[in-house]
């Protein structure tokens, strides 16, 4: 056939098909007259066109996908179960979406289930954008928020990214939402726990960017978890270079029938106009979210992902009918407020509508509550006697015994006032009132009852010699008691709290007081004495007399049942080590019942000035927990049964005591939140887990103890200063303070770094001498630690380290003078950094969990770290050009690399005790492997503090070691030999110290801490 | 190479007659295709529906520059109309080959894939013979049956990569499809 004729056919084939049926074939007669072949072709064309259906009206398409996804399975996914991806052994598939296929995998370095995410190829290669995602999911899990899933791992196998995660058993809101409508209760509680992560991650500086229902996660437990934050700026589309505008995977202009992926629907007006985002980004989302949940279907519907973009921009959804019961008019406010098309009409974050919204479920649970108030009169009606029943305010006390139950301790307020009626009447008037105007009620009455703990605070100073340890006050207020460490000894002491004069109750002892708390009459005093790890509960009356033996293997302060006649307490590596439980025994120590226990890598929290609480109601027993990761809780253990519930909404990296309020609407914690350096007292509101700063400054606090009316809590507070000294020759009595070094506040007391097998304290100081006589020094202030430098006498001080980058710790000038190698917290956890000598051009050289201590190599090649892993402290390299950390030895803090390059020295410990301070100095190859050499610090010289060093000529191994709480330097000569003293200084904690490079000049950090007893009470 | 980059250059180039640009292309979107049907697969257990364009969408959003979107659309539905029929028609082919020894000239159809028992039979590899020549006769028609057949285009979608009205791709589709279909009845 020729083109022509080709043109031809086609020409007499569409003007036949203008013409209806009937007539085509008289129409093709005419024109193909005297052409027979011509009138064939273009007849069985009809024909053809005229028959129905056929193959090509459905695209091959689906047919091709078959084989492409046969093609892809062949692949990837079934032959990666039983591999390993880095440590992770494959299990099972778990789902796929448009992220990459999910299994269930195995950690086999710890033993635990997670979930390995593999993204696809195609994401692994815009090196930016990987790094700026790693950020964003490091950031958001390192909130250790209980509703942002936690990542333990981003890593790269053979070519592809995976993400490993925490696992998560359950269902994605989506297939809930597909098994049916959602009740009212239930949907809140999903949004509230997800608004709850995604306030967290805007506070922390990071939007998710693509919340919906297949980001949800609901574990069984009732707990929500919202995966892949950071995530939507890696795989969705890029926006030219850095930060211009973002989208998600659906974009306005995609025609398609169907929806790509399934995000149109939850996407932003600004998101499908391809505008930056924010985090009313998510606002929007979380409101489409919560819509669906309530409606049962998404507020912005269509059959094309373009219908459903024109319904995002220019309708308004519909108006909200829940697809399952009633519902407050408020939340279809709520709902519209987050739907706003301009980002001005939103929520300015997930804060501010989480906060709308837990007044919604506040309301609503208050109306319960009147609910079955009502429900418990409304029999009275008929079958029960008034007068029994129905007293001169008793119908509005059932509500308010309720409401009270956590929020009021004043006793049987009236909510409705009136003269005593006849009960029928009274009970028909209460009922009115109480159904109508429960929520005014509610906001009138209930805030003028609550006591406000410790809103507004006093705090006054009860000792000034700055060595208490421990405090405790009594139950009437009246007596004070606390522990005086000095010269490595303690002893207790008491106080009347309007009087000066302290009477000594306990003599000085070596060993440790570990809390102490007064018996609930007041009149007898139990503290815990521990020595060489193992804890001794004592009894003695606290006007005097001798101390009792309680108990043996306890390590923490007890806490009494309301009746005084238990107390429940703690023990640690106990029945084995790795083990701790919580335990109840009787006032004289008989009777012991466990009640909860702990496995690593969960433990009671760290047991050192941790403790136990028993609720005013007896019920429940509040204590803090925690995980190696230190993600610490408040769990409250039923005394009855065991069953935990957990009291905390967000993780804590430091918890310590706890302390029920006595009308239960909350505990008194003493813990340090993610944004703080120094743990604060907090008050910790019961049920909600809603916590608010009692205490706010730079101190550093610890213990709880409370008066029985709860207006006077006694706690210790430590601050401390630090101050740069140059001391030339190492001789101390020429130390010279510099005048500008401060090191910072309560710089002293370091966070407790370690619960594994080395515990250890020190590690954020850092001094270093640059090759022309420089000083690099660490400047802590208030919530900042940075790092500057200065010249010898102290003069020309520049700030290397950026404002607001966090915590910087740690500064290692290289040998040649050109880098300092630091490490910053400004990522959400503790990595090694380099930096150029000014500052300029800070680079992330790892990401662990927690890293400290770095020291560079002679060469300038390797940076070599402790690495707090899996409730290990470890020794690490890495190159300073970047990659992957190599592990060097397990067990071991402080690395330093011997002036030759060829040895690396380090502290460990060798105990059988948990967390016992380093007391051994081992050496290893560079390259790694077994110690060549090891040395014993002096007995009882090394400690929690100690910080080594090699000498500037290599021959010695120096440490500073603490002995009656003074720090000196210590010298172990390489060859062998005994050590001997460097410096006498006679007061004064060393936290770092530097030799210059020609040996001549000793710089240090050193000073104290200041531990006094203080008493917080309510100002008004 | 980052890929949104390089498949919007590849684009051009193809685009700006570099034959060549279109092979280094296939690869990169067949790869991203076969991701994606995976997905699309293992999902529609779960009650998902493939919907025809939401692969090559999809593929087309994650691999080209978003500026660059609006000039290279319609190239890229093309490759991906292009990519289909190549993978089909290849796949029957060694289905082919595979079969030969037992009754001969048994060819793989639609109808043999699972899950595609209840459409219409079509031999591949004729249809993929019968469009060549197609092809020698009318390009245009040609191009119009791999865009809809293969890459699962709306006619609005066809038009828009063709570049001419919606009525000329309806009456080129319907002529090409009656073609089609007495050529392979």
């Amino acid at each position: 056939m020729t083109i022509q004729r080709w043109q031809q056919i086609k020409e007499i084939f569409h003007a036949s098909l203008e013409r209806a049926p009937g007539e085509r074939r008289a129409f093709l007669a005419q024109v193909c007259a005297g052409d027979d072949a011509l009138k064939v072709e273009v007849e069985s064309l009809i024909k053809a066109h005229e028959s129905e259906g056929s193959f090509i009206d459905s695209p091959a398409y689906e047919v091709a996908a078959g084989w492409l996804a046969g093609a892809a399975s062949d692949g990837p996914a079934p032959s990666l179960l039983g591999e390993r991806v880095g440590r992770y052994e494959i299990l099972a598939e778990l789902g796929a979406g448009g992220m990459g296929e999910v299994y269930l995998a195995e950690d086999t370095t710890l033993g635990r289930k997670i979930a390995l995410k593999l993204l696809p190829r195609s994401f692994a290669d815009d090196a930016e954008r990987l790094r700026r995602f790693r950020q964003e999911a490091r950031t958001a899990s390192a909130l250790n928020h209980p509703n942002i899933v936690t990542i333990h791992e981003i890593g790269e196998h053979d070519g592809r990214r995976f993400i490993a995660t925490e696992l998560i058993e359950g269902q994605t809101l989506r297939q809930r939402l597909s098994a049916g409508p959602l009740a009212l209760s239930e949907a809140l509680d999903i949004i509230l726990q997800a608004a709850s992560a995604v306030a967290a991650a805007h506070e922390a500086g990071i939007v998710h960017r693509d919340v919906k229902p297949e980001n949800v996660m609901l574990r069984r437990d009732g707990y929500v978890k919202v995966l892949d934050f950071g995530l939507a700026k890696l795989t969705g589309p890029k926006a030219g270079h850095g930060s211009g505008p973002e989208a998600t995977t659906a974009m306005l202009g995609n025609t398609s029938p169907g929806v790509v992926m399934g995000t149109a629907h939850y996407m932003s007006p600004e998101q499908a106009r391809g505008l930056a985002t924010d985090a009313r980004t998510d606002v929007w989302s979380l409101g489409v979210v919560l819509y669906e949940m309530l409606a049962g279907r998404a507020p912005f519907e269509g059959a094309t992902t373009a219908d459903v973009t024109v319904s995002i921009l220019e309708r308004e959804p519909a108006a909200l009918r829940p697809a399952a019961g009633e519902f407050p008019a408020e939340l279809d406010r709520i709902v519209r407020k987050a739907l706003g098309k301009e980002r001005e009409e939103r929520y300015p974050s997930a804060r501010e509508l989480l906060e709308d919204l837990r007044a919604v479920k506040q309301d609503l649970e208050f109306e319960a509550k009147l609910g079955r108030a009502v429900e418990k009169l409304a029999p009275l009606k008929g079958s029960v006697p008034p007068r029994a029943s129905v007293t001169t305010d008793g119908s509005a006390i059932i509500t308010t015994d309720e409401i009270r139950k956590g929020q009021t301790p004043s006793p049987a307020p009236t909510v409705v006032k009136g003269r005593p009626r006849p009960a029928l009447a009274y009970a028909a008037l209460a009922l009115a009132v109480l159904a109508s105007a429960g929520f005014a009620l509610y906001k009138l009455l209930l805030p003028d009852e609550r006591v406000a703990h410790f809103q507004a605070v006093n705090i006054t100073r009860l000792t000034n010699h700055g060595k208490a340890t421990q405090a405790a006050i009594s139950p009437d207020g009246k007596y004070f008691v606390y522990v005086l460490s000095d010269a490595g000894k303690q002893s207790l002491w008491l106080r009347q709290t309007d009087a000066v004069n302290d009477t000594q109750i306990v003599a000085p002892a070596p060993g440790g007081v570990f809390g102490v708390t007064f018996s609930r009459d007041g009149a007898d005093l139990y503290y815990v004495i521990k020595a060489n790890d193992a804890g001794t509960l004592y009894r003695m009356p606290v006007l005097g007399g001798t101390p009792v033996k309680v108990m043996e293997k306890i390590d923490c302060p007890v806490s009494f049942s309301p009746d005084g006649k238990q107390f429940a307490f703690v023990r640690g590596d106990y029945p084995v080590r790795g083990e701790s439980g919580l335990f109840v025994a009787n006032a004289d120590g008989t009777g012991v019942r466990q009640l909860a226990a702990r496995k690593l890598p969960d433990l009671f929290f760290p047991i050192f000035y941790t403790g136990p609480s028993w609720s005013p109601d007896g019920r429940l027993i509040a204590c803090a927990v925690s995980n190696t990761r230190s993600e610490g809780r408040v769990v409250a253990v039923n005394v009855a049964d065991g069953g935990e519930q957990v009291l905390t909404r967000e993780t804590w990296p430091q918890l310590a005591r706890v302390e029920w309020l006595p009308d239960m609407s909350g505990l008194l914690i003493n813990a340090r939140d993610q944004k703080s350096t120094v743990p604060q007292i907090w008050l910790l509101s019961y049920p909600s887990g809603e916590a608010r700063k009692v205490t706010n400054d730079l101190s550093f606090y610890r213990a709880v103890s409370l008066s029985a009316d709860a207006s006077r809590l006694v706690t210790v507070q430590t601050t401390g200063l630090v101050n740069i000294w140059l001391v030339p020759g190492g001789d101390a009595k020429g130390a010279v303070k510099l005048p500008a070094g401060a090191q910072g506040q309560a710089a002293g007391e370091a966070v407790q770094l370690s619960i594994g097998n080395v515990g250890y304290l020190g590690g954020n100081e850092g001094i270093s001498w640059t090759p022309d006589g420089r000083i690099v020094f660490i400047n802590a202030t208030g919530k900042e630690s940075d790092i500057w430098i200065m010249n010898a006498d102290g003069s020309d001080r520049k700030q290397l380290t950026a404002s607001g980058s966090g915590l910087n710790h740690n500064a290692v000038v290289s040998p040649d003078g050109r880098h300092v190698v630091f490490t910053s917290g400004r990522t959400g956890t503790r990595t090694v950094w380099v930096m150029n000598i000014d500052g300029s051009d800070p680079r992330q050289l790892t990401d662990g969990l927690v890293e400290f201590l770095p020291d560079v190599s002679p060469d300038g090649q390797w940076v070599v770290y402790s690495s707090l892993d899996a409730a290990r402290l470890m020794l690490r390299r890495v190159h300073v050009g970047g990659g992957a950390p190599v592990e060097l030895k397990r067990e071991g803090v402080n690395p330093v690399v011997s002036p030759d390059g060829r040895w690396i020295a380090y502290l460990y410990t060798e105990a059988s005790a948990p967390a016992a301070p380093p007391n051994r100095i081992g050496v290893i190859p560079f390259e790694g492997g077994e110690p060549v050499k090891t040395f014993e610090i002096p007995s009882g010289l090394g400690g929690a503090r100690t910080i080594l060093h090699w000498s500037r000529d290599g021959r010695s191994l120096l440490y500073t070691v603490i002995t009656n709480n003074v720090s000196n330097i210590w010298s172990q000569p390489v060859d062998g030999g005994r050590p001997t003293q460097l410096t006498d200084f006679k007061e004064h904690i060393i936290t770092a110290f530097d030799w210059s490079r020609d040996g001549r000049q000793l710089a240090v950090a050193r000073g104290l801490l200041i531990r006094d007893a203080v008493m917080i009470s309510n100002s008004k | 190479m980052k890929p949104q980059g390089g498949v919007t250059q590849l684009l051009r180039a193809w685009n700006e007659g570099d034959a060549s640009a279109l092979e280094k292309l296939m690869p990169l979107v067949l790869d991203e295709l076969r991701r994606l049907a995976g997905n699309y697969l293992r999902r529609e257990r779960a009650n998902h529906t493939l919907q025809p364009t939401a692969l090559v969408n999809e593929a087309y959003l994650r691999l080209v520059d978003q500026k660059a979107r609006w000039q290279n659309r319609a190239q890229f539905f093309g490759v991906a109309a292009q990519l289909m029929r190549r993978i089909l028609v290849d796949h029957a082919r060694v289905h082919q080959a595979q079969k030969r020894g037992g009754s001969d000239q048994q060819r793989l159809s639609l109808a043999d894939v699972e899950g595609a028992a209840d459409r219409p039979d079509v031999d591949l590899l004729a249809l993929h013979e019968a469009l060549n020549e197609l092809a020698e006769l009318d390009p245009q028609q040609a191009r119009i049956v791999e865009l809809k057949f293969f890459g699962g285009l709306s006619i609005e979608e066809t038009a828009e990569v063709i570049g001419c009205g919606h009525a000329t791709v309806e009456r080129d589709w319907k002529m090409a499809r009656a073609w089609l279909r007495s050529k392979l009845s």
